[in-house]
C-alpha cells in the first residue's frame, strides 16, 4: 500500500507560518507523523480532513499576525502563536467598524444573515450526524480507539460470526490481543419474570470477559468473571442495564433472582449509564447472560461447544483490544495465521473461511459501508446549499460593495492600502459568517436527530452538536468567509477613484462575476433538484411496486418458542391451536403461521434435488428460498396459486410430504412440464409438488426474481413463527385480541412485531420516503436561494440600466421590449446554469444509484424535468424586475443620477 | 535563586514529561504522555509555544533526530532538560514540598 501525502494545499499554508529551519519543519514533520498513523487506520478523507483542521489551528494564530508581516516579513522567525499587538487592535478595530457598518443597513445584514445561517444549519445538522457516527467515541467504553472488530471473512463476506470452538481458538491463541472477546449482535426477546411480574426482554448474549475487554464500569454489584464462562449451563448470572434497573427493579438490584423463561438467573450487577451498547446501529439490551447459558436459554439441541457434523453453527461476533504498540495490520496478519491453521486442522468447517480484522469496531463492516455511502450523500447535499447561500451572500455583498464604491474610492483618495480595504470588507464578512454559523449550530441542535432519521436503519444515539461540531462550523465559516468575502471584497478595494468620485457608472466586470454567481446557484440547485427527482421517482416505485402478496387488512404477530422452551411436539401443538383460536376471533376470514413474513429480517434458503432433472451448470443440488408455511397461508397472505392447491389442515406429519412452489423454481426446474405431482428430495426426505403460486417479493424491495420453497409447517416445524391474519374489518382493531389469544394459550410469550402489513411496508418503504423528503426539501431550499439570486442581479441590472432605458423608451421602444430585456438576462443565465448543472448531474448521477429503488440513476422524466423547473425559476425571478423596467418613467430615468 | 527560576504549573508538568521520557520526549509523545498520566489534553499550539517559551529560559534545549519516511522526510525534535531545567525544576518542588507540608489531613490520598 502506498503511504498517502497530507493534503498539499493545507500542507502550504502550514509551510508558510512555522519558523523557518529545522524547529518549524520539525513541526510538519510531528503533524505528517500522526496524520499517517491517522490515514492508516481510517479512510483517506477523514485524515486529510483531521490534517486541515489541526494545520489550520496551527497556522491561524500566526496569520492573525498579518499585516506585520507587510511591515518587513519579520513574521518567519517569529514564534508560532505570537500576536502583534498592532495587528489585534486594527482588528478590533476593523470587527467595530463591520458592526457599525451592518447595523447601517440592517436589512442587507439580516437578509445575508439568514441565507448564511441557512447554509450553515444544513451543514452543521450534517455535520452532527456524521460526527455522531464515526468521530465521537462510544460513551462508557474505555479508550475505544485500541478495539478493532473481528469477523469471519471469505469470498461472499467479510462480515462473518463465527462458531463458538473457531471463537474460542482465537481467544486462546492470538498472540497481539490484550483482550480478545465476543457477543452475538442481534438482540433476543425473552420473558423475564420477577415480583410475580412478567416483562418481555431484550438480552445479549456475551463472553465473560465482554465487559472487561471494553472498561465498561458497573453502578452496582460487578460484571461478569471468566470462571462463569467456562462450563456450559454452570452459572446462572445476569447483568442488567441502568434503564432496565432504573424502570423495573426497586430496593436492592445485585442478589435479586429473574427468572428467564422460567429459569431462574441471579443478578450479580448493574451496568453504569455512560454505557449503552457497541455501536449506533446496535439495538440496545436489558441485559446480558454469559454465552455459555446459551443452551439455558434457547434449548439448544445440538452440544454447540463442539464442532459437529454437517452442522455450521455461527453465531459470535468478535471483538478485541489492541495491545500496546500493536497495529491493526499486524494483527490482521496474526489472526490471517491462525485462520490458516484453523482452515488445515478442520477443512470441513474452515476451508476457505478466512479471518478480518476491522478498524473500526463500533459497526459491521457491511452496515459501515452503507452508512457511509449515505452520510456522503448528505454531508454533500449540505455542502451544495451552503455554496449557494455563499454565492447568494457574495452576490449581495457584491451590490452592497458597489453603493459603497465612493466610500472606498474616497479612502483610497486619503492614502488607505489596498490591503487594508480587503482586510475590512473580509473582516465585515467573517462577521456575518460567524453569526450566520452561530445560529446554524442552534439550527443543528434542532434539526440533528430528525434529519438522522434520513437515515434507513435504526439508530440508538441521539445526536447534539460538540466541539468538533463547533470547529468544523468555524473552519466552514472561515471557508465561507473567503469564498463570498474574497471577491467582492479584491474588486470593490480597487476602485478607479477619478471616475467614481466623479459618479460614473461602474465596470462591467463586476457584472461579469455576479452573473457567473447567478449561472453558479442555478448549477448547483439543479443538481439538487435532480437528486431531489431522483429520490421521488425512487419512492413512488417503492410505494406502487407490484409486491405479488397483498397488504390490505391483514396483520402480523410472531413469536420464536425455542426462546420459551418448546420442543417440536409442544410447538407443533401449540401452532395449531393458536391458528384454530385466531381464525374463531370475530372479524377474522383466515389465520395461518409462517417462518417469516415476506419483506420482514431474516434468510432461510437451502439445496434440493429433482430426481430426473440435472441441476444447472454442473452444480451438485438446486438452491432455493425456503419457508414453512401453514395451512391456508396463501389465502391469508394473498399470494394467488396458480396451479394446483395450497396446504389444508391435513397436511401434518402422518400425511405425505408435500410443497409448494414458485413460477420461477417450476419454470428452472421442470420448464414447460407440469410440475404438479413431480418430486424434489431434501436431505433423506421426498416431497411431492402439489401446488405453484404465483411470483412474489420475499426478502427485499426491488429484488431480483427468486426461486422460492414451500413446506407445510406441521411437517417441518421451526420454532420461529409468525402468525398472519386476514381481516374483514380495520386491522388495527384485531391486534390487542389476537394478542390476547396468544396470552391466553401461554401467559409468558414474547409478542414482536404485532402489525398491520400496512404498517409493515411503511417501514420498508420509510427509508425512500424520508430521503426523498430531505432532498426534496433541500432542492427547493436551494432553487429558492437561486431564485432570490437571479432576482437580486436582475433587479440590481435594472437599477444601474435605469437611464439607458429611459433613453431606449424616449427613442421608441416598447415596454413588452424593455420587459424581455430582463427576461432575456434572466433565462440566458439559467439556461446556462442550467446545462452545467445537468450534465453534472448526469455525471454524477451513477453514484448514488446503489441508493435508488427501481429507478435508473438518468431517469429520463426526473432530467427531462429540468428545462421546466428552470423556466419556472427564471420566470419567477425576472418578473419583478421586468415590470419595473417597463414601466420606468423616461424623465425620471433621464433625470436619475 | 534567580527571578527567572519561577515555573508556572504547566511548565513544571512539561519538564518532568521530559524527564520521564529520557531519550523519548519527541512532540508527539510528551503530548500523549501528558494527556495520558497527567488528564492534560493540550492544543499542539499551546504545546510548541510552551517548549519555545522553556527552551528561551534556557530550561531545556534539543537536538534532531534523523528524519523517517512518515514524516515526509523532516526532522525530529528530541527535547531534554537542561542543567539549569533542572535546577529549576528543583526549587519549584521544593517550595511545593514545603507549603504542602503539614496538610497530609487535607491532601492525603484521593
Amino acid at each position: 500500500m502506498t503511504t498517502p501525502n497530507p493534503p498539499r494545499t493545507a500542507e502550504a499554508l502550514l509551510r508558510r507560518c512555522v519558523p523557518e529551519g529545522p524547529r518549524g519543519r520539525s513541526i510538519m514533520g510531528d503533524l505528517q507523523e500522526e496524520f499517517h498513523a491517522i490515514a492508516r487506520a481510517r479512510p483517506r478523507w477523514m485524515a486529510a480532513a483531521w490534517y486541515w483542521y489541526h494545520a489550520a489551528a496551527l497556522a491561524v494564530p500566526s496569520y492573525a499576525a498579518f499585516p506585520r508581516r507587510h511591515a518587513g516579513r519579520v513574521h518567519r522567525t517569529a514564534r508560532l502563536g505570537d500576536l502583534d499587538h498592532v495587528a489585534m487592535t486594527s482588528l478590533l478595530q476593523d470587527v467595530r467598524f463591520a458592526f457599525r457598518g451592518l447595523s447601517r443597513n440592517p436589512g442587507f445584514a439580516v437578509v445575508a444573515v439568514l441565507i448564511l445561517a441557512l447554509g450553515f444549519g444544513a451543514n452543521s445538522t450534517m455535520f452532527t450526524i456524521v460526527n455522531g457516527l464515526f468521530f465521537e467515541p462510544p460513551s462508557g467504553i474505555r479508550a475505544a480507539k485500541d478495539l478493532v472488530r473481528i469477523n469471519r471473512s471469505n469470498r461472499r463476506t467479510r462480515a462473518g460470526s463465527m462458531s463458538y470452538p473457531d471463537f474460542a481458538f482465537y481467544r486462546e491463541n492470538n498472540e497481539v490481543f490484550d483482550g480478545f472477546t465476543g457477543y452475538t449482535s442481534g438482540l433476543t426477546l425473552l420473558t423475564a419474570e420477577f415480583d410475580g411480574r412478567l416483562v418481555p426482554v431484550d438480552a445479549q448474549l456475551v463472553a465473560g470477559n465482554f465487559f472487561d475487554v471494553l472498561g465498561v464500569t458497573f453502578s452496582e454489584g460487578r460484571g461478569f468473571v471468566p470462571e462463569e464462562d467456562r462450563v456450559p449451563d454452570e452459572a446462572p448470572v445476569v447483568v442488567v442495564s441502568h434503564p432496565f434497573r432504573e424502570r423495573e427493579l426497586s430496593g436492592t438490584a445485585v442478589g435479586q433472582t429473574i427468572l428467564l423463561n422460567g429459569k431462574p438467573f441471579e443478578l450479580v450487577g448493574v451496568v453504569s449509564q455512560e454505557y449503552r451498547q457497541l455501536g449506533p446501529t446496535d439495538g440496545i439490551p436489558d441485559l446480558w447472560i454469559p454465552l455459555m447459558m446459551r443452551s439455558t436459554v434457547f434449548q439448544s439441541p445440538v452440544d454447540w461447544t463442539q464442532r459437529v457434523p454437517n452442522e455450521t453453527d455461527v453465531w459470535i461476533q468478535g471483538f478485541g483490544r489492541l495491545a500496546p504498540m500493536v497495529s491493526v495490520d499486524a494483527a490482521q496478519a496474526d489472526m490471517s495465521r491462525l485462520a490458516s491453521q484453523l482452515a488445515d486442522t478442520y477443512p470441513e468447517w474452515n476451508a476457505g473461511q478466512g479471518i478480518a480484522v476491522h478498524p473500526d469496531f463500533q459497526y459491521n463492516p457491511t452496515i459501515r459501508d452503507r452508512l457511509a455511502t449515505i452520510s456522503r450523500l448528505l454531508v454533500a447535499v449540505a455542502v451544495v446549499v451552503l455554496l449557494i447561500a455563499c454565492a447568494n451572500v457574495a452576490i449581495l455583498m457584491l451590490s452592497r460593495a458597489s453603493a459603497r464604491r465612493r466610500e472606498f474610492a474616497m479612502r483610497v483618495a486619503l492614502g488607505a492600502s489596498r490591503g487594508r480595504l480587503v482586510s475590512q470588507l473580509l473582516v465585515e464578512s467573517a462577521v456575518l459568517a460567524g453569526i450566520g454559523a452561530a445560529l446554524g449550530l442552534v439550527i443543528a441542535s434542532w434539526t440533528s436527530d430528525v434529519a438522522a432519521a434520513t437515515i434507513p436503519m435504526s439508530l440508538n444515539v441521539s445526536f447534539k452538536p460538540d466541539a468538533t461540531v463547533v470547529a468544523l462550523t468555524l473552519s466552514a465559516a472561515v471557508a465561507a468567509t473567503l469564498l463570498f468575502g474574497l471577491t467582492p471584497a479584491w474588486l470593490a478595494s480597487r476602485p478607479d477613484v477619478v471616475e467614481t468620485i466623479k459618479g460614473a457608472v461602474i465596470s462591467h466586470r463586476r457584472s461579469l462575476v455576479r452573473h457567473a454567481l447567478v449561472v453558479c446557484q442555478v448549477a448547483l440547485a439543479i443538481l439538487l433538484v435532480t437528486g431531489a427527482g431522483l429520490f421521488v421517482q425512487s419512492l413512488r416505485s417503492a410505494v406502487t411496486a407490484d409486491l405479488g402478496f397483498a397488504t390490505e387488512d391483514r396483520i402480523t404477530l410472531q413469536v420464536n418458542l425455542r426462546n420459551h422452551g418448546y420442543g417440536t411436539l409442544r410447538g407443533k401443538a401449540f401452532v395449531r391451536e393458536a391458528i384454530q383460536r385466531l381464525a374463531a376471533l370475530p372479524g377474522v376470514l383466515s389465520a395461518t403461521s409462517t417462518t417469516r413474513y415476506p419483506l420482514t429480517r431474516g434468510v432461510w434458503s437451502g439445496s434440493f434435488q429433482a430426481p430426473g432433472v440435472e441441476p444447472p451448470d454442473g452444480q451438485p443440488a438446486f438452491n432455493s428460498g425456503l419457508a414453512a408455511v401453514g395451512p391456508d397461508y396463501f389465502t391469508t397472505v394473498g399470494i394467488p396459486i396458480v396451479r394446483g392447491r395450497e396446504f389444508g389442515a391435513t397436511d401434518d406429519d402422518r400425511a405425505p410430504r408435500v410443497v409448494v412452489v414458485n413460477e420461477l423454481l417450476a419454470r428452472q426446474v421442470w420448464g414447460p412440464q407440469d410440475p404438479i405431482g413431480r418430486t424434489i428430495r431434501r436431505d433423506s426426505d421426498e416431497y411431492t409438488v402439489v401446488g405453484v403460486t404465483r411470483q412474489s417479493m420475499y426478502y427485499t424491495l426491488g429484488e431480483d426474481p427468486t426461486t422460492q420453497m414451500y413446506f407445510a409447517e406441521l411437517q417441518a416445524y421451526q420454532a420461529r413463527v409468525t402468525f398472519a391474519l386476514h381481516t374483514s374489518r380495520p386491522p388495527e382493531g384485531l391486534i390487542q385480541p389476537a394478542r390476547d389469544v396468544l396470552h391466553d394459550m401461554d401467559r409468558t410469550l414474547a409478542i414482536s412485531n404485532a402489525q398491520t402489513v400496512e404498517q409493515l411496508l411503511r417501514s420498508v418503504t420509510e427509508r425512500y420516503r424520508v430521503t426523498a423528503s430531505v432532498l426534496t426539501l433541500f432542492g427547493l431550499l436551494a432553487l429558492s436561494l437561486a431564485a432570490l439570486g437571479l432576482y437580486g442581479v436582475l433587479a440590481y441590472t435594472v437599477t444601474q440600466q435605469t437611464r439607458d432605458i429611459g433613453i431606449r423608451m424616449a427613442l421608441g421602444a416598447r415596454r413588452g421590449q424593455l420587459a424581455w430585456l430582463v427576461i432575456g438576462l434572466g433565462l440566458r443565465l439559467s439556461l446556462i446554469g442550467a446545462a452545467i448543472g445537468g450534465a453534472a448531474s448526469w455525471w454524477l448521477s451513477e453514484s448514488v444509484a446503489s441508493l435508488l429503488f427501481e429507478t435508473a440513476p438518468k431517469d429520463p422524466l426526473t432530467f427531462s424535468l429540468i428545462p421546466i423547473v428552470l423556466i419556472g425559476i427564471a420566470m419567477v425571478a425576472s418578473y419583478m424586475p421586468a415590470r419595473r423596467a417597463s414601466h420606468i418613467d423616461p424623465m425620471e430615468a433621464l433625470r436619475f443620477q | 535563586m534567580t527571578a527567572n527560576a519561577f515555573l508556572g504549573e504547566f511548565e513544571q508538568l512539561v519538564m518532568l514529561t521530559l524527564l520521564q521520557l529520557e531519550d523519548r520526549a519527541h512532540a508527539i509523545a510528551i503530548r500523549h504522555h501528558l494527556a495520558v498520566q497527567a488528564n492534560r489534553q493540550v492544543t499542539r499550539g499551546a504545546l510548541y509555544r510552551t517548549l519555545d517559551r522553556l527552551e528561551e529560559k534556557g530550561y531545556l534545549s534539543w537536538v534532531t533526530d534523523e528524519p523517517t519516511p512518515d514524516r515526509g522526510g523532516h526532522p525530529k525534535r528530541r527535547f531534554f532538560v537542561t542543567q539549569a531545567g533542572i535546577a529549576a525544576l528543583r526549587v519549584s518542588q521544593h517550595a511545593l514540598h514545603n507549603l504542602t507540608n503539614g496538610l497530609d489531613a487535607i491532601l492525603g490520598q484521593p
